[in-house]
């Protein structure tokens, strides 16, 4: 808050300090609007850690939108401006779609080329962009009526009005990063398996962070034609996309300010250094190289993390206390007759070999199954199956008598499965009360994109009441990725419990705990049945025979023996296959 | 012989070891067991360097290759059965095989070493002209052992290798063991079945929570059931 | 552009792609640099010949420089193939700016060589250039001697085993950086190689990586990216539909290759002739 205070009394009064010309008030007025640009970049990559290098295709539509229009139809400024915006959200929305069906570099790739097609749509469209030469001829800029000021030729004014509307996006973007919908995106960014298993469309999340970057970048394209009065085709030539991305990562992404400095320090260069150096942009080039190899964190972030306190150490929780799982869950809500859980014929093969073959499970509502067998036996896999992230190569699931074979695992995790992991999986750079927070907030909303995520009252109660019973309470503002293990571990069930379940898998709970851990951990577990149907992959066979209601023997990807933990001692297969003492 | 000082290692969030020390000596076969996740494979990977050990020393025959690359590791003697068997699967099982000779002679003299695995691993030798990702899980860890023994070890650390395997494949696993061992190759075996573990080598660490909680020989801790009990449950 | 000379140049872009998860953006300069290195070599001595062999080892020699000093220090960190990405196109904004530099802004003129000028034969209304003819040619011999250096040599084994699994490459006591050197300077001859030939084609100039770098990135993406098939496939299609819409409707031809590339993406996300998981990550 203090930090946008200030901001604006600095572009308040930046004419006022700043060399009183025309040119350096353009020159500060168009830093501000690559700012926007590279700030509406960073949505998407430091918010959902998505690289692009087709935001030229973005800001070049929205340019020429608003430039067209102006020269053609002179509607009233406000409207051209707006109509560029929306261009760029309709582009990045097209390109989005496509993209978002690959990740990582050759996601890149991809909207590189992609956004060739925009250019040379302006180049072979020379009657209406004027192809090479840009698009001219605008008309006289002034704002509609009631205030009806004239911008052209009017830096003073054009400097007021744009860093106006440039404050106000600034606004919008930070109220959106704190909204529902920035924090799923930060979740994303931070493990998106995790966030998909907590019930986040992620590849959808990931189309709202390119609509809103889209929507900004083509707010900074049609800035940029009311500043230059003119299109220049290298808008939208595939340069332009490297030259935010230079941008961005120069002042340091994941800041408001970083942008802002990143595109000072651009301009700085292109136009001073150009001066003097005619190849200047070998400097660039070569800056940008260092800044990757050494700045990771850009100038901004480098500054702030040596400004920064360092973070006190977590406390450590109290090891004693059982966690306390009252009030956590509801009852179960189904009659215990029917089956919550069913699997016929599950089978799954890798290449050639059959991890799971033929399994017919079935769990009553408020059962606390466990699942055991040799290493290899293909228990995950089987999890891996149930829980959506795998699709079975034959066979059918059925929860709560509908049947969910072959549906992703977001949409299985909104009906209402849970899963921890066997090797930890979480959100490592948020903090523990963020992880809980979010999955808890998958329950309510997703994609709300105002008010702010702290402000939902029954997500944060929900959350207060995770840390709380699994003990991890005083560690809130660690992040999570400084936990001890076992704490760790417990986040791990927490995470899986924020988001409501009637159907917990817990796959290896007190893998890697210790003796003291185990007992607290198992005990934690045969409370929890009391609240939600659990089914526990574990290896620790006192713990297995000590909570289990009845136990499935996995071997070879087939069901051994199900029983009670007394039959099962006494089964003489499983006694030869697993118990070989 | 190798000599592991104390070694510290952080494994992604979790996996820590603390101040590991084991020694296994010249054409010994030692069994370093525990329950699951308490830094067994982790151990293994310290040693090949694909985990970096933070702190300690590891040397062999004497001479330190703590923070050497893998790549050293292995041409120093030290031959590795990864857990998660990790076959080239677009590669045929003989240019499987043929990887593990580059470094020896760039693959050029194959018969000998061929001649030997397949002694080893009868059920190769109709496979050579396959794909790995064409064979069956057992085919899989025995051209895994196979392909260990191409870079001619001194010492073979060995991670799980009856995971996931039919009985009858477990068996000849133990009895490869025995053998690679009658060679002359000393044997580091991490392993879930004890009962295996225990009757092919001679002595055993059991490790709880990345530390070195106990050392016996082998025999001894057959008949130990208290003390196998307190550390792997079974 | 020639559907031959796109194979080439998108076929270093894919081993390297494949090996070293790498998109290699400074694939285009390399392609640059081999013109310009074949001006250089023809300038000097007036051989177009030697051209063909100078070219590949200097810009491979500078692939290795490359690989060695800028792309070395990117292995092992946070978001290593990010940082790749990222080195590689500072390099491709550096790079032609350096040779505008010392060359010069306007583009060189390089001359079809005597012996492959003018006309070979008429196929019906068509006259058949000579030196298209050449570069037909050209890659009818180094597409089996690229496969075969893939499939029938050690290099080729360390290549096809690492770009599945680089660290039991390792773990069997090969050194993978080396091959990681080679792969990269192998790629970057290749490029350097097409563009040489291409120069009598077009003016050589500095920005003529650009356009090769995002056709090729096309190539892939239809035939699959780290499939040899895939990308010869990929290259005919995308320089044949090209050369043909081109003739049919000139205007035309820059947009087909991308509606191609939608479609693909759409209906066979992975390419024609791409394996699941390879484009994935």
């Amino acid at each position: 808050m203090r930090g946008l205070i200030l901001a604006a009394l600095v572009l308040a009064t930046a004419p006022l300090y700043a060399d009183y010309t025309p040119f350096y008030l353009g020159l500060l007025t168009e830093v501000l609007v690559f700012g926007l640009f590279a700030l509406a970049y960073d949505v998407l990559l430091g918010g959902v850690g998505v690289l692009s290098l087709g935001h030229s295709a973005f800001l070049g539509v929205a340019a020429y939108t608003t430039g067209i229009l102006l020269a053609r139809y002179q509607p009233a400024l406000e409207v051209a401006i707006l109509a560029g915006a929306v261009g760029g959200l309709l582009t990045s929305l097209l390109l989005g779609v496509l993209v978002l069906r690959k990740r990582g570099v050759y996601l890149a790739m991809l909207t590189l080329a992609l956004s060739q097609v925009f250019y040379f749509v302006v180049l072979m469209w020379t009657p209406v962009t004027g192809g090479t030469d840009g698009l001219g001829n605008l008309p006289i800029l002034h704002l509609s009526d009631p205030l009806g000021w004239r911008l052209s030729k009017r830096p003073i004014t054009r400097y007021y009005v744009i860093a106006t509307v440039i404050f106000l996006a600034v606004l919008a973007i930070r109220h959106m990063l704190g909204s529902p919908l920035g924090r799923a995106m930060r979740a994303v960014k931070a493990n998106e398996t995790r966030a998909a298993a907590c019930g986040f469309d992620t590849r959808r999340i990931k189309l709202a962070a390119f609509a809103i970057s889209g929507f900004f970048s083509g707010l900074a394209g049609a800035l940029l034609t009311v500043v230059l009065e003119f299109v220049p085709i290298e808008n939208i030539h595939w340069q332009m996309s490297g030259t935010v991305l230079i941008m961005t990562l120069f002042g340091g992404t994941g800041t408001l300010l970083g942008p802002f400095v990143g595109a000072g320090v651009f301009i700085w260069m292109r136009d001073f250094l150009s001066k003097h150096l005619e190849y200047w942009e070998v400097f660039v080039g070569g800056a940008f190289v260092l800044i990757v190899l050494f700045l990771p964190d850009g100038i901004v972030g480098s500054l702030t993390r040596l400004l920064a306190r360092r973070r006190p150490a977590p406390a450590a929780a109290p090891a004693d206390q059982i966690p306390e799982p009252a009030g956590l869950v509801g009852a179960a809500r189904l009659p215990a007759d029917v089956h919550l859980l069913e699997s016929r014929g599950l089978r799954k093969t890798f290449g050639g070999l059959a991890a799971v073959n033929g399994v017919d499970f079935q769990v009553r509502p408020g059962e606390l199954r466990s699942v055991i067998g040799p290493n290899g036996a293909g228990k995950t896999t089987f999890f891996n199956l149930l829980t959506g992230v795998l699709p079975p190569s034959d066979g059918r699931i059925l929860f709560k008598g509908q049947d969910i074979t072959g549906l992703p695992a977001h949409v299985v995790s909104r009906l209402g499965i849970a899963r921890s992991y066997q090797v930890t999986n979480i959100f490592g750079d948020l903090t523990v009360y963020e992880n809980v927070r979010i999955a808890a907030q998958s329950r309510v909303t997703h994609y709300r994109f105002w008010g702010r995520a702290d402000a939902l009252a029954a997500v944060n109660r929900r959350a207060e009441e995770i840390l709380l019973h699994l003990g991890l309470s005083a560690q809130r503002h660690a992040l999570a990725r400084e936990l001890s293990h076992g704490e760790q571990r417990y986040l791990e069930i927490g995470i899986a419990l924020a988001t409501d379940p009637d159907f917990l898998l817990l796959d290896e709970p007190t893998a890697g705990m210790s003796p003291d851990e185990t007992r607290r951990t198992a005990a934690f577990v045969r409370k929890l049945a009391g609240y939600v149907t659990i089914v526990v992959v574990e290896h620790d066979m006192e713990v297995v025979m000590g909570i289990s209601d009845r136990i499935t023997v996995l071997n070879y990807g087939e069901i051994l023996a199900e029983g009670t933990p007394a039959e099962i001692r006494e089964n003489a297969d499983v006694r030869r296959v697993y118990l070989r003492d | 012989m190798l000599r592991v000082e104390g070694v510290d290692a952080y494994y992604g969030q979790s996996h820590v070891l603390q101040s590991v020390s084991l020694t296994v000596g010249p054409g010994e076969a030692v069994a370093l067991l525990g329950r699951n996740g308490a830094g067994k494979t982790t151990t293994l990977k310290t040693i090949m360097a694909v985990v970096r050990a933070h702190r300690g020393r590891i040397t062999w025959n004497g001479q330190d290759i703590t923070g050497l690359p893998p790549y050293r590791i292995v041409q120093a003697g030290i031959g590795y059965v990864p857990e998660e068997r990790r076959i080239f699967p677009n590669l045929t099982v003989h240019e499987n095989l043929k990887m593990a000779r580059l470094h020896a002679d760039g693959g050029r003299r194959m018969d000998d070493y061929l001649a030997r695995v397949l002694t080893l691993f009868p059920p190769l030798k109709d496979r050579l002209s396959h794909r790995g990702k064409n064979l069956s899980g057992g085919e899989q860890q025995m051209l895994t052992m196979a392909r260990s023994l191409g870079t001619d070890p001194k010492l073979l650390l060995v991670d799980e290798p009856t995971e996931g395997l039919m009985p009858a494949f477990v068996e000849t696993i133990g009895q490869t063991i025995t053998e690679i061992q009658r060679q002359g190759v000393a044997v580091l075996l991490v392993e879930q079945n004890t009962q295996l573990a225990l009757a092919s080598t001679q002595r055993v660490y059991l490790i709880e929570k990345g530390t070195i909680k106990h050392e016996a020989r082998s025999a001894d801790l057959a008949a130990d059931a208290a003390t196998r009990h307190r550390y792997l449950g079974v | 552009m020639n559907g031959c000379i796109l194979i080439l140049v998108a076929l270093g872009l894919s081993i390297v792609f494949g090996l070293m998860g790498i998109i290699n953006f400074a694939h285009g300069v390399f392609y640059m640099l081999g013109a310009y290195a074949g001006w250089v070599t023809v300038h000097l001595t007036g051989s177009f010949w030697l051209a063909l062999l100078t070219a590949p080892l200097a810009v491979g020699l500078i692939g290795i420089l490359v690989e060695r000093g800028v792309l070395q220090r990117t292995y092992g960190t946070k978001n290593a193939n990010f940082a790749g990405v990222l080195v590689t196109y500072g390099l491709a904004i550096m790079i032609p700016d350096l040779v505008r530099m010392t060359f010069g802004r306007p583009g060189k003129p390089f001359a079809v060589p005597a012996a492959l000028t003018g006309s070979l034969f008429r196929l019906g209304e068509i006259d058949v250039h000579a030196y298209r003819v050449f570069i037909l040619g050209v890659t009818a011999v180094i597409l089996p001697l690229l496969w075969l250096l893939l499939n029938r040599t050690n290099l080729g084994l360390v290549i096809r085993a690492g770009t599945s699994d680089n660290l039991m490459v390792q773990l069997l006591g090969i050194n993978v950086a080396r091959t990681w050197t080679i792969t990269y300077a192998l790629g970057a001859a290749l490029a350097a190689f097409a563009g040489v030939i291409t120069a009598p084609l077009v003016a050589v100039a500095p920005e003529m990586g650009g356009l090769v770098l995002i056709e090729c990135f096309i190539v892939t993406v239809v035939g699959g990216m780290g499939t040899f098939l895939g990308v010869v496939a990929g290259g005919l299609l995308i320089g044949e539909s090209l050369a043909i819409t081109g003739m049919l409707y000139d205007v035309l031809a820059d947009v087909v290759i991308y509606l191609a590339m939608a479609l693909v993406l759409l209906v066979r996300p992975r390419g024609l002739f791409g394996q699941e998981g390879m484009s994935e990550e």
